[in-house]
Parts: structure tokens; C-alpha cells; sequence
């Protein structure tokens, strides 16, 4: 074999080996690019209940945020005493769920007549039309009609006999559950819910809640009222069938990553309930505190629990309660796992040790779960405030690529008054968005 | 979203459930990409530094292990296999190592028209063995978390990266300025420029 034959054949052979790579390595990339993921796409956009800084709206609406091109899209509004709930998007990207009730409409009291005097009564308090119908409940039956179709017996009497109990009048009204198309082309109620109950403190509560998706979008978890409580209920989109799961006192709930579970608060208790209804958990927590719900771990074994001073995390395959306390922070809330689950953000109020500073500064902070250390990693700038102790709008929340954190809060504008603002932060750069105009363009919309 | 995170999306799902996070910072691409790229950016520091890449194909002893490495990803790839994190790294560590080890020395052969430069020894096979053992090693102790360690991954990454992109751009120059000159200076027609 000559010199010129060996170089023809190393060469030929070099061809193939690179071929072979390269094509190996495209394969590989193709496959990896474009296998499913699980994001949900609000990591490159947000849905948000946006209302205004002074804290009592005259309007408020849901949007769609993109955070790389500033574009809001409208999902839907409200104007006055109606409200809408925290929005919550689906796995797949398609929908948008949300509560929504509407403003009351004044109308004509409903005749004596058409009230049945022998029938288990419920007395009607207000007239209003919820989404087209008008709420005149006769009677305990009425009310929970379409509890008879999907709660077993046993529980739809007692929660009959509790209703039919209460001393004080009835005051009911619609609660829509709604989904909306990304673009806010398409909008669908998918059930209108007859609550009772405090309407003002049931409404301000839904400020605070949202609905809950299955991870394969097939499921939406909603809550419906009645009378201080909540119970979860699943609908099912394509079957149209509902399935109730189980009672609580918050109306948060928060469904496993892998589907299986469903945790919310009843009082003290946390409840755990299987969702096809084989199990049911419950664990004692301390009474005297104020529990917040905030989610579970990746690996759906453990929950976040957050009080205003400590973060709990519970494994519930083990009941291991695991307190996590900031030396460093006054007020901690809203906490969510990092991705691989090691790490849980939260938003922190500082220890303020200089009396002449009057407002708070805001830290995200991470605790690892491991070694318990905490870490700062932003400050939320000068003149941004948010509350974590009362019932404020205050949110934190990160993207479930665990790149982007959004604080909302509020700062103080030009003319001194208070501004709704949005903060992005990516770990390095920081965008302040202001979502009062936001408001503002559906008010002077023609 | 960062420039790196930026770049790494056109070539990785970037499933954040799938990723690993050392030091508070999530790296920009899953277990089993972070284990291509880190394969791929050692192997090409090894044959960069050793000049092994100069003495042509590896043996067949080695080509073995690489063809092996290249065979094994599907099942794991596609998720036939999907044992942990661990096993996602390792099996993207062994396929970018192969990967480089047949790119590299075929980019430099082709380049140089077939001309090879010295020759393998045993040295040089138990060598590449030696590093094969440590990348096999990898799956065991990474990450530390260290934020040091953390650049120092995405850094050995993107060297990783960098030699796919210096391998295809060398091989398309070569490409186009041999049918320059085929074209232009001797033209299609020319049997002896075909030679």
C-alpha cells in the first residue's frame, strides 16, 4: 500500500468518523430541544390580577405580561364591587383559569310567593344577577343541587344540616370559573357556583386564591363558598365531570407535581387528600398561628407551609416537620421550592435596627433545606414597599424555570402617589414595570 | 434570560426539573446536555493538549469504547433507561467525550488531506483509558457546591461547545475553499483538478 492509498483511506475514514459525530451530535440536540417540557410558559410571560395601589379598586383586570417585549395582553375586567381571582395557567399554555364575580346588578326583590314557606328555608338577602341568573335560592336542596351529581351522601347531608343551621340569613351569589385564551381572544365559563356566606370577606378572600390545574391540564381544582368554608372540588374539561375532595377553611389549595395530591388547611389541620379519592391525611399544626400554603417540592414528597415568622416544610410520606426560622428577618412569606428542591425562596422583611427608617426593606432570601443557611439574594430597591403581615396584594413568585423572581409591590411615583409596580429580577438585572396604566387604558377605552 | 442561557436554548429543552443547580445558580442546560457538553469540553482540552488529535483516528481499541459510548445515549436518551440524575450525566459525559474523539482527529485528517502526524502508542490508549476512568468517575461527586465550581463548569462547557463550533467552522472553510478553488481556478470540467 503506497503513501497516496494510505492518505486516500485515512481520509475516506476521517469523513466517515466526522459524519458519524456531527450526525450523532445533531440527533442527540434535535431530541433534546425538542422533547416535551414541562414549563408552563409564564416563565417568558406572567398572568396577573392587576389592580390599583390605594388598595380599594374601582377596576380591576387580568393580564398576560410578556417580560422579554413589555406586550400586555387584556384577559378580562371587572368594574366596582365585582372581583376576580388570581389567575393560573395551565400546564399545557392553552388557558388561563380564574374566578370571577360579577358586579351585582339591582333588581326587583323577588315576591313573597315564590318563596316556599315549608321548605328548609333560606333566606335571601340580596338580589343580584351572577353571570346571567339570578340567585333566588328556595331552599337547601336548591343550593346544592349539583353537590347531589359528584359528593358522596353522607358528606352532602352534613354539609345540608350545617347550612340549614345558621342563624343568620343567607346571602348568596355567583361565582364563575372562567378560562381565558393567552391572547384574550377566547374566554369560557366553565361553571357558575352559587355561593353563600360574608360576601365582602368571601370576596376579599378570593383575592388570594386561584384555581389549581392537574399537570396534564386535564383537571381544574375549584373551590366553591359556603358560608366561611370551602370545599375542592375537580372538574374534569373534556368529561365535564366534578369530583369533590376536600374541605377547607383558606380556600388555597395547591396540587403534586406528579398529580397524586391535593393539600389545603382546614383550621388547624393540614389535609392531604389522595385524588382518586383513596386516602385522606391530616396533620396537626399549631392553632395559634396563621398558615399560608405554599406549595410542594418537585419531587412531590414534601410542603411549604409559611407562618409570618418561619417556613415548615413537611415530608408527608414520613410526617417530618422541618421549622426553617431567618435570624435575619422580621417577616418571612410566600415561599416556593427552587427547582431541584434543595432551596426555598421567600420574600423577607428586614430587622431594621436604625428607628429613624419607617419603612421595611424587602429581601428575596433562599434557605437551604440541608444546612438551613440563609442566603440574600436581592434587595428589593429603596422607596419599593410591600407588607407580607396583613392581607395586602403582595406577591412573590418564581418562574418555574427558577431564572426569574416577580415581586409585586408598590412605589411611590413623581407626584407622591403610590404606584402598583411589577419587579422582575433574573439574578442579575432588575425591570420595574407599572401596571397603573395598565388599568388606566381599559378605563378610557371607548 | 442571560446570553449563555440564550445560546444554550437553541440546544437544550432546558427542563429546569432536569438541571442542576450548584450554588443557588441553575445551569443553563439539563443533567444529561451539562454531561455532553462537560465530555465534550474535557476530551477537547486532553486532545488539544496531549496533540493526541494530530495522530489521526484513535486505534480500534478506542474507537470501540467511543462507538459503544455513541450506541449507549439512545437508551438513555430517549428514555428507555431514565435511572437519576447521576445516570443522566454519565451517560452524556461518555457520548460527548466519544463525540469529540472522533471529531477532532477527523477534522485535523480531513484538513490536513489525510496526513497524519506520529502515531498512537500504548502510552496514548492507556492515557485515553485513564481519562475515560474519570469521566466514569464524574457522576459520583458532582456538583460541589461551589460558585467557583459552578463557573468552572459552565466555563468547560462552553469550551465544549467552542469545539463542535471550531470543528464545523473549520471543515465548512475547507469545504468552500476547496470548491473555490475547483470552480474558479481549474473549473469543473478538469480532470486533473479533481486529483
Amino acid at each position: 500500500m503506497n503513501a497516496q492509498e494510505t492518505k486516500r483511506i485515512g481520509y475516506s475514514k476521517a469523513v466517515i468518523a466526522l459524519v458519524a459525530a456531527l450526525s450523532c451530535l445533531i440527533i442527540y440536540i434535535l431530541a433534546c430541544v425538542l422533547s416535551p417540557v414541562t414549563w408552563s410558559p409564564d416563565s417568558s410571560k406572567i398572568a396577573i390580577l392587576v389592580t390599583p395601589a390605594d388598595g380599594e379598586p374601582n377596576v380591576s383586570a387580568i393580564f398576560t405580561y410578556d417580560v422579554a417585549t413589555d406586550e400586555h395582553v387584556l384577559l378580562d375586567t371587572v368594574q366596582e364591587s365585582g372581583i376576580l381571582s388570581g389567575p393560573a395557567w395551565s400546564p399545557d399554555g392553552k388557558w388561563i383559569a380564574y374566578y370571577k364575580v360579577e358586579p351585582p346588578v339591582p333588581q326587583e326583590p323577588a315576591p313573597a310567593a315564590a318563596i316556599d314557606p315549608n321548605a328548609a328555608s333560606l333566606t335571601v338577602k340580596s338580589s343580584e344577577k351572577a353571570g346571567g341568573e339570578a340567585n333566588v335560592i328556595k331552599t337547601v336542596e336548591e343550593l346544592f343541587s349539583e353537590e347531589n351529581k359528584m359528593m358522596p351522601p353522607f358528606l352532602l347531608e352534613a354539609i345540608k344540616e350545617m347550612s340549614a343551621q345558621q342563624d343568620e340569613d343567607y346571602e348568596t351569589f355567583g361565582m364563575k370559573l372562567m378560562v381565558a385564551a393567552p391572547d384574550g381572544n377566547q374566554r369560557k365559563v366553565l361553571r357558575v357556583m352559587k355561593c353563600t356566606g360574608d360576601k365582602d370577606n368571601t370576596l376579599r378572600q378570593l383575592f388570594f386564591i386561584r384555581p389549581e390545574w392537574s399537570p396534564d391540564s386535564a383537571n381544574i381544582f375549584h373551590v366553591r363558598c359556603l358560608s366561611g368554608g370551602y370545599y375542592f372540588a375537580s372538574l374534569n374539561r373534556q368529561a365535564g365531570q366534578t369530583q369533590v375532595h376536600l374541605f377547607s377553611t383558606t380556600g388555597q389549595g395547591s396540587v403534586s407535581p406528579d398529580g397524586k395530591w391535593l393539600a389545603s388547611l382546614l383550621e388547624g389541620i393540614l389535609v392531604l387528600a389522595r385524588i382518586d379519592g383513596t386516602t385522606c391525611k391530616y396533620s396537626k399544626m399549631d392553632e395559634d398561628l396563621e398558615y399560608w400554603l405554599s406549595g410542594w417540592s418537585p419531587d412531590s414528597r414534601k410542603l411549604l407551609i409559611t407562618t409570618k415568622e418561619t417556613l415548615v416544610v413537611i415530608d408527608h410520606s414520613t410526617g417530618d416537620k422541618q421549622l426553617y426560622v431567618d435570624p435575619d428577618a422580621k417577616l418571612v412569606g410566600y415561599g416556593h421550592f427552587s427547582a431541584d428542591g434543595d432551596n426555598v425562596y421567600y420574600l423577607a422583611t428586614r430587622k431594621n435596627d436604625d428607628p429613624n427608617l419607617s419603612e421595611p426593606r424587602l429581601d428575596i432570601r433562599s434557605v437551604n433545606l440541608n444546612d438551613k443557611k440563609t442566603t440574600v439574594l436581592f434587595s428589593l430597591p429603596e422607596g419599593v414597599s410591600a407588607t407580607i403581615d396583613d392581607d395586602s396584594l403582595t406577591q412573590f413568585s418564581v418562574s418555574p424555570d427558577g431564572r426569574m423572581f416577580l415581586a409585586r409591590g408598590v412605589k411611590e411615583g413623581k407626584d407622591g402617589n403610590p404606584k402598583s409596580i411589577l419587579l422582575f429580577w433574573d439574578g442579575k438585572t432588575q425591570k420595574i414595570v407599572e401596571t397603573d396604566p395598565w388599568l388606566m387604558e381599559i378605563q378610557h377605552a371607548p | 434570560m442571560n446570553t449563555i442561557d440564550y445560546i444554550f436554548s437553541f440546544l437544550c429543552g432546558q427542563d429546569a426539573s432536569r438541571s442542576f443547580a450548584i450554588a443557588g445558580q441553575l445551569l443553563p442546560f439539563c443533567q444529561r446536555c451539562t454531561g455532553v457538553y462537560v465530555g465534550m469540553g474535557i476530551g477537547f482540552l486532553y486532545l488539544l493538549l496531549s496533540r493526541q488529535y494530530r495522530k489521526g483516528l484513535p486505534p480500534l481499541s478506542i474507537l470501540y469504547v467511543n462507538i459503544a459510548s455513541l450506541l449507549i445515549m439512545p437508551l438513555f436518551g430517549f428514555h428507555i433507561f431514565d435511572p437519576g440524575a447521576a445516570w443522566r450525566l454519565w451517560s452524556g459525559l461518555i457520548f460527548g467525550n466519544a463525540i469529540v474523539f472522533l471529531l477532532l482527529p477527523a477534522v485535523s485528517t480531513i484538513l490536513n488531506e489525510g496526513r497524519i502526524i506520529g502515531h498512537h502508542t500504548k502510552t496514548s490508549t492507556l492515557c485515553f483509558f485513564a481519562l475515560f476512568a474519570f469521566l466514569n468517575t464524574i457522576p459520583l461527586w458532582f456538583p460541589i457546591q461551589s460558585i467557583y465550581f459552578y463557573y468552572a463548569a459552565l466555563g468547560v462547557s462552553f469550551t465544549g461547545l467552542v469545539c463542535v463550533l471550531f470543528c464545523v467552522t473549520a471543515i465548512t472553510g475547507f469545504l468552500i475553499k476547496k470548491t473555490v478553488v475547483l470552480v474558479n481556478l481549474k473549473g469543473f470540467g478538469n480532470e486533473c483538478a479533481r486529483d
